[in-house]
């Protein structure tokens, strides 16, 4: 199943203004915003949308009454759409929308949808860092550090729930979907990645009792881990509250930067995941705090030393 | 056990909340919430099995959910009482939030009880 990825998560919440200006300080693109909500894009066109929790247009909450309302996964073309429908109506009701898109609901009750992707292919230069001995460094006289530079999100990245029954959440994206477990993290549950990116997870998923049934976080991918450090350090000079980083996890290899958010899940900024394929084996490790990151750290304000010698 | 001076009581806004912060930590210690009828205070430690001791604000002094009537945990939504800190919504029902004591003068300057010293 040629499944990229998600392409939007859909929220309906109490605090609709607060959420639309957190999303758009978070540095995504606001689209058609009024009291309502919006739709909030990174580059590619991945997106957050955010609505009022008792909107019609919504799917039901989970039992918890979690904010997250929809999934939307984005595949590569009508052939993929065809089969994923043909193969999750076999034992479950799904409902085709008028643009071709489907909804149903996964086997933890996670609404879902599956569209033709909506990513748009970004041009983006490669990114080069300046290594000693390398051939290719980013170019003499290309300066690195810009001052008020406010970094783009590039595109959605992954999303992690929490599910009463990790077995059976992970066999539905494995066995249903063709998602492959990349590694696991035990006792909480796997990385997964679909078929159609190499990304190390688009989806991480935590057991917890049934009654904390929710999204732990999601995240953008930034272009690079300076444009994450700088992303973050800008988003808490504007009050927002960081939860755990700047980082570095070792499952995935991820710079990450978490946040609260008005949502009532976690918003994380990462990059440079690592990219696998089905060669990869997966490893598996216990969730401690030494297996969680290479390292993290906490942003104070700016310094200098001394004061002025004259 | 120690009090300190918070802000006088004109400076917390109707149904709005301001952070309790110890020098020196990022995090804000506490904070208050001001209603119609009264203050209430609350150490910022979600009781969320798994992540005890997290803070609770989206943003600096914002501790609220979108009509004020709850305090909201910006980590996973669990919404509490404001004036009893019951834990009311997934992931906290039923768990509670610690209370920080409170007095406000003559003068009406609010100070709260660090009972952690
Ligand atoms: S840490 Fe507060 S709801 Fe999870
Ligand atoms: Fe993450």
């Amino acid at each position: 199943m040629n499944i990229i990825g998600p392409d939007g998560l859909i929220f309906g919440v109490d605090n609709v203004e607060d959420c639309c200006k957190y999303m758009t300080d978070y540095g995504l693109t606001p689209n058609n915003v009024d009291s309502s909500g919006g739709v909030f894009t990174g580059v590619d066109g991945t997106f957050v949308e955010i609505r009022h929790k008792d909107d019609a247009s919504l799917p039901a909450p989970l039992h918890t009454g979690a904010s997250i309302r929809k999934t939307v996964y984005g595949v590569a073309d009508q052939a993929t759409l065809d089969a994923l429908k043909a193969e999750l109506s076999k034992d479950r009701d799904i409902c085709v929308n008028s643009d071709g898109s489907f909804d149903c609901v996964d086997d933890s009750g996670f609404a879902l949808a599956f569209q033709i992707t909506c990513r748009k292919n970004t041009e983006v230069a490669d990114q080069i860092v300046n290594v000693p001995g390398a051939k290719a460094n980013r170019g003499i006289n290309v300066v690195g550090s810009i001052k008020d530079h406010a970094p783009k999100p590039q595109t959605l990245s992954h999303v992690v729930y929490f599910v009463p029954d990790v077995a059976k959440a992970e066999a539905f994206y494995r066995d249903r979907l063709g998602f492959r477990v990349v590694d696991r993290m035990n006792p909480l549950g796997p990385f997964m990645r679909p078929q159609g990116t190499m990304d190390h997870h688009t989806l991480f998923m935590i057991e917890t009792p049934p009654f904390m049934q929710g999204v732990e976080h999601f995240t953008f991918h930034m272009l690079n881990p300076s444009d994450m450090l700088q992303a973050g350090k800008r988003f808490q000079d504007l009050g927002y509250e960081s939860f755990w980083g700047p980082g570095r996890h070792i499952m995935g290899s991820n710079w990450f930067w978490y946040f609260n958010s008005p949502l009532g899940v976690h918003v994380e900024y990462d990059a440079d995941m690592d990219l696998h394929d089905d060669s990869w084996e997966a490893r598996e490790c216990m969730a401690t705090e030494d297996n969680s990151q290479i390292y993290n750290f906490t942003l104070v304000a700016n310094w200098r030393p001394g004061g002025d010698p004259h | 056990m120690s009090w300190h001076l918070l802000c006088h009581i004109d400076e917390i806004p109707l149904d709005g909340s301001v952070g309790i912060k110890l020098a020196e930590q990022s995090k804000d210690y506490g904070f208050v919430v001001k209603k119609y009828d009264g203050i209430f205070a609350w150490r910022n430690a979600c009781p969320h099995l798994g992540y005890q001791g997290t803070s609770m604000a989206w943003k600096r002094n914002q501790y609220l959910n979108g009509d004020k009537q709850y305090i909201m945990c910006a980590a996973h939504g669990a919404r509490f009482e404001i004036r009893t800190g019951e834990g009311v919504t997934s992931p906290c029902q039923g768990m509670y939030l610690k209370p920080i004591a409170l007095k406000t003068d003559d003068h009406g300057n609010v100070h709260w009880l660090n009972d952690q010293e």
